[in-house]
C-alpha cells in the first residue's frame, strides 16, 4: 500500500507539469478553436530562458520564474500577432493557422537549435537546493512539493479568472464567437493576445520546472511533450483548464504505474491505448458540457 | 513537323545539359577523383547530438593527435594519409548519409566511434561495399566478407565489475539499463556473469527518459545495497542526481558500465564522487602518458577513454595503411586483411597507449581499469582491474 501511495505521489509530481503544459495549450483552443502547435516550441524557450537567468545570470530558480513567464508570454502573444492573426480571418482560417503554427514551431526549434548550438544543456544544481521529506510513508522532495503547489495554484487563479472576472467573461465570448464578440465591443485582439500571453506565461512555468527537476534542455524539449499535453487534452476535454489539470494528473499517474509496476518500455503504450479508449468510448474528455467552448 | 523535332532535341539537349550540370555541382557523378597521392580515410564521427561530447568530439581528436604524430613516421615510408570526417549527428539516418558520401570518395576504410544501432546500419553497407569499417559499436555487427571491425571489448572490463561487487561483499545487487539500446543490454549481460546470484532488481528504462521517480521507488523497495547504472553517461548523472535528491541511497554503491565518461559527472557534478566505473583507459596515473601530456597541451582537457580509443586507432590505421602501401594495394579487402596484425604491430606497441587487439572475426580484445571521478570532475584510477 505504501508502494502505492508512493507511487501515486510520483504521478501527480509528473501529472502536473504535464497538466500546466497541457492547460496553456487548451486556453488557446478554447479562445480561437485553433491547434497552436508552436506552444511546444514556447515551451523549449521557456526552459532556454529559465537556463540562461538560472545557469548564466546566476539567479535562483525561484526569482528567474516570473521573469520566464513573462518572457515565454511575450515570445507566444509575438506567435500569435505574426502566425495567426493575420491568416485566421481568411477562408479556411483554422487550418492555415494551424500550418502557419507549425512553420513557427519549425522556425523557433531550429533558432533553439542554433542557439544552443545543438548541445544539450543543465540548470545550475545551485539554482535551487532541493532537499528529501518525509511525509508519513511518502518521500518527495521540497522541489517537487512547490512544483505541485504551484501549479495547483496557477490553474485555479486562470479558473477563477476565466469564470469570474470581466476578462474572463471576454474570453470566454470571443470563444464563444469572435465575430459577435466584436459586434458586442469586445477588443477580440486585446484578448486573444492575453489568452497567449497566460498560455505562453504557463508554458515558461512548465518549462523551467521540467528543466530544473529532468535536467535536461534542448531544442526538442518542447516538442518532447507535444503528444503527452495531447493526451491530457484528450482525457480531460478540450478547452477545460479544470479538466486539463484532471487529464495531466491522469496521464502523469497512468504513466507512472506503469514504469512502476510494469516496466518503462510499457508506459507510452499505456498512455496511449489510454488516450485511444477515451477518443473511443468519451471523445469528450472527463468533463462533459453542454458547449465545449464555453467551459473555459 | 521538322521543327517540332528540332524543338523537342534542343529541348532534351536543355534538359540533359541541365542534369548534367545538377550532377556535377551535387557530385553525383561518381567517385571523386584524388590527384594529391594521399590515401583517403573516412572518419563518421558523432560531432553533435547526445554522443557527441562523451564519444564522438574525444574520439576524433584522439585520431586526429594519433595522424598528426605519425606524420614523420608516414613521411618516412612514403605515404600520405587524408581524413575525410562526415558528422554522424549520434543518429541512424545521418550515420547511412556520412558513410554515403565517404563511399562516393572511394575512401577504402571508415572509422567510426560509437553507438551500436550506427555500426549495425552502416556495417552491412561496408560489407556490400568493401570497404573495412572499424567501430566502436558494443554489439555484434553483420560481418558477411569479414569488412566489420569492433575496437570496444565490453565484457572484460565489465565482467570484472560483477565479481568485485561480490568480493566486496555486495548481495543485493540491482540494475537500471536502457533496455532500447542493445549495447547497454550486452553490458548489463556482462555485468550479471560476474555476479554469484545474478540482480535482485533489474529496472528498464529508455535513452529518452529523463523522470525516474518511479524506477527510484522501485530501488528502494528492493532494498539494494548496489546498483548498476547501464545507460547513457547523461543519463547515469542525472540518476545519480535523482537518487541524492530523493534520499535513501546513501548507503548504496553506484557502479556504471564502460561508457561512463565526464559528461555524467558534468550533471551530477560532485554527487557523482564515488561512483566507480569500467574503463578501457583513464588518466590520473603516477607517470602520465606522453599521450595524456599531448592531449591535455592541444586541446585544453583532460583525455578520456574515448580520446584514448580514438588515439589507439588512430596508430592502427596508420600502420594498416603503410602495410597496405608496402603490399602494393591500399583497398578496402587489403586493409581488412591487414588490420589485425596491424593492431598489434611494433608500431602500435610503440606509439599506442592501450593493450587493443582487434582480432580477424571482428571482436576486439582489452584489458580495462576502474575509474572514479575526482575533485572537478576529472576521470581518475579507483585501481587496476581486467
Amino acid at each position: 500500500m505504501d508502494f502505492l501511495l508512493q507511487q501515486t505521489v510520483n504521478g501527480i509530481v509528473l501529472g502536473s507539469v504535464y497538466a500546466l503544459y497541457a492547460s496553456g495549450f487548451g486556453l488557446v483552443m478554447a479562445n480561437l478553436r485553433i491547434f497552436h502547435v508552436a506552444h511546444a516550441a514556447v515551451f523549449t524557450w521557456g526552459a532556454i530562458f529559465a537556463w540562461e537567468l538560472t545557469s548564466r545570470l546566476g539567479w535562483s530558480l525561484l526569482v528567474a520564474l516570473p521573469v520566464v513567464a513573462v518572457l515565454a508570454g511575450l515570445l507566444n502573444v509575438l506567435a500569435y500577432f505574426l502566425l495567426i492573426r493575420r491568416v485566421l480571418h481568411r477562408r479556411g482560417g483554422e487550418m492555415a493557422a494551424f500550418i502557419s503554427s507549425m512553420g513557427g514551431l519549425i522556425v523557433l526549434v531550429e533558432l533553439a537549435h542554433h542557439h544552443l548550438d545543438g548541445a544539450v544543456v543543465r540548470m545550475n544544481a545551485d539554482a535551487f537546493t532541493s532537499a528529501p521529506l518525509s511525509i508519513g510513508p511518502v518521500r518527495i522532495t521540497t522541489l517537487h512539493l512547490i512544483m505541485v503547489c504551484l501549479v495547483l495554484v496557477i490553474v485555479a487563479v486562470t479558473s477563477w479568472l476565466l469564470a469570474r472576472t470581466e476578462l474572463g467573461r471576454e474570453i470566454r465570448t470571443v470563444a464563444f464567437d469572435k465575430d459577435t464578440a466584436a459586434i458586442l465591443g469586445v477588443n477580440v485582439d486585446r484578448v486573444s493576445a492575453g489568452v497567449f500571453f497566460a498560455s505562453g506565461a504557463m508554458a515558461g512555468v512548465a518549462a523551467s520546472f521540467v528543466a530544473i527537476a529532468f535536467n535536461v534542455i534542448d531544442a526538442g524539449l518542447g516538442s518532447t511533450y507535444l503528444v503527452i499535453a495531447l493526451g491530457a487534452m484528450v482525457v480531460g476535454g478540450f478547452g477545460s483548464v479544470g479538466g486539463m489539470l484532471v487529464g495531466g494528473l491522469v496521464i502523469g499517474i497512468a504513466s507512472t504505474y506503469a514504469t512502476g509496476y510494469l516496466s518503462s518500455t510499457y508506459r507510452d503504450l499505456v498512455v496511449f491505448v489510454l488516450m485511444l479508449l477515451f477518443l473511443a468510448l468519451r471523445p469528450e474528455g472527463l468533463f462533459r458540457t453542454r458547449a465545449e467552448l464555453t467551459r473555459v | 513537323m521538322r521543327s517540332v523535332n528540332w524543338t523537342r532535341k534542343r529541348r532534351l539537349a536543355g534538359a540533359a545539359a541541365m542534369v548534367a550540370a545538377l550532377l556535377a555541382l551535387t557530385g553525383c557523378g561518381g567517385p571523386a577523383g584524388d590527384n594529391s597521392g594521399a590515401v583517403r580515410i573516412g572518419l563518421l564521427a558523432n560531432l553533435t547530438g547526445d554522443a557527441a561530447m562523451s564519444f564522438g568530439k574525444p574520439f576524433e581528436r584522439g585520431f586526429e593527435l594519433a595522424l598528426h604524430e605519425a606524420e614523420p613516421i608516414l613521411d618516412e615510408s612514403g605515404v600520405s594519409i587524408e581524413v575525410l570526417t562526415e558528422d554522424a549527428k549520434s543518429a541512424v539516418p545521418s550515420a547511412v548519409t556520412g558513410y554515403n558520401k565517404l563511399r562516393q570518395q572511394s575512401v577504402p576504410l571508415v572509422v567510426q566511434d560509437s553507438q551500436s544501432p550506427l555500426g549495425q546500419a552502416v556495417a552491412p553497407l561496408a560489407n556490400e561495399d568493401r570497404i573495412t569499417l572499424v567501430s566502436g559499436a558494443g554489439s555484434a555487427l553483420e560481418n558477411s566478407g569479414g569488412y566489420s571491425f569492433r575496437f570496444t571489448d565490453l565484457s572484460t572490463p565489465t565482467m570484472s565489475v560483477g565479481s568485485r561487487l561480490a568480493e566486496e561483499g555486495h548481495t543485493r545487487i540491482g540494475l537500471v539499463v536502457a533496455g532500447d539500446n542493445p549495447s547497454f543490454t550486452t553490458l548489463a549481460e556482462a555485468t550479471e556473469k560476474g555476479l554469484p546470484a545474478g540482480f535482485a532488481s533489474r529496472q528498464e528504462v529508455s535513452s529518452q527518459d529523463t523522470d525516474f521517480s518511479a524506477v527510484l521507488a522501485n530501488l528502494r523497495r528492493d532494498r539494494l545495497d548496489a546498483v548498476v547504472l547501464s545507460v547513457l553517461p547523461a543519463q547515469a548523472g542525472n540518476l545519480i542526481l535523482q537518487m541524492k535528491n530523493a534520499g535513501e541511497f546513501e548507503h548504496v554503491k553506484l557502479i556504471g558500465t564502460v561508457a561512463i565518461s565526464g559528461e555524467t559527472y558534468t550533471v551530477a557534478r560532485d554527487s557523482a564522487r564515488g561512483f566507480e566505473f569500467p574503463q578501457v583507459w583513464a588518466p590520473g596515473g603516477t607517470n602520465p602518458t606522453a599521450f595524456e601530456r599531448r592531449y591535455t597541451e592541444k586541446y585544453g582537457e583532460v583525455p578520456t577513454a574515448y580520446g584514448a580509443l580514438g588515439y589507439q586507432v588512430g596508430w592502427t590505421t596508420v600502420a594498416a595503411v603503410i602495410q597496405a602501401e608496402k603490399s602494393g594495394t591500399v583497398d578496402g579487402s587489403a586493409l581488412r586483411d591487414l588490420l589485425p596484425a596491424a593492431s598489434t604491430s611494433d608500431l602500435v606497441r610503440e606509439h599506442g597507449i592501450l593493450g587493443l587487439e582487434m582480432t580477424a572475426d571482428g571482436l576486439a580484445i582489452s584489458s580495462g581499469v576502474m575509474a572514479t571521478f575526482a575533485d572537478g570532475g576529472a576521470m581518475v584510477l579507483a585501481g587496476s582491474d581486467g
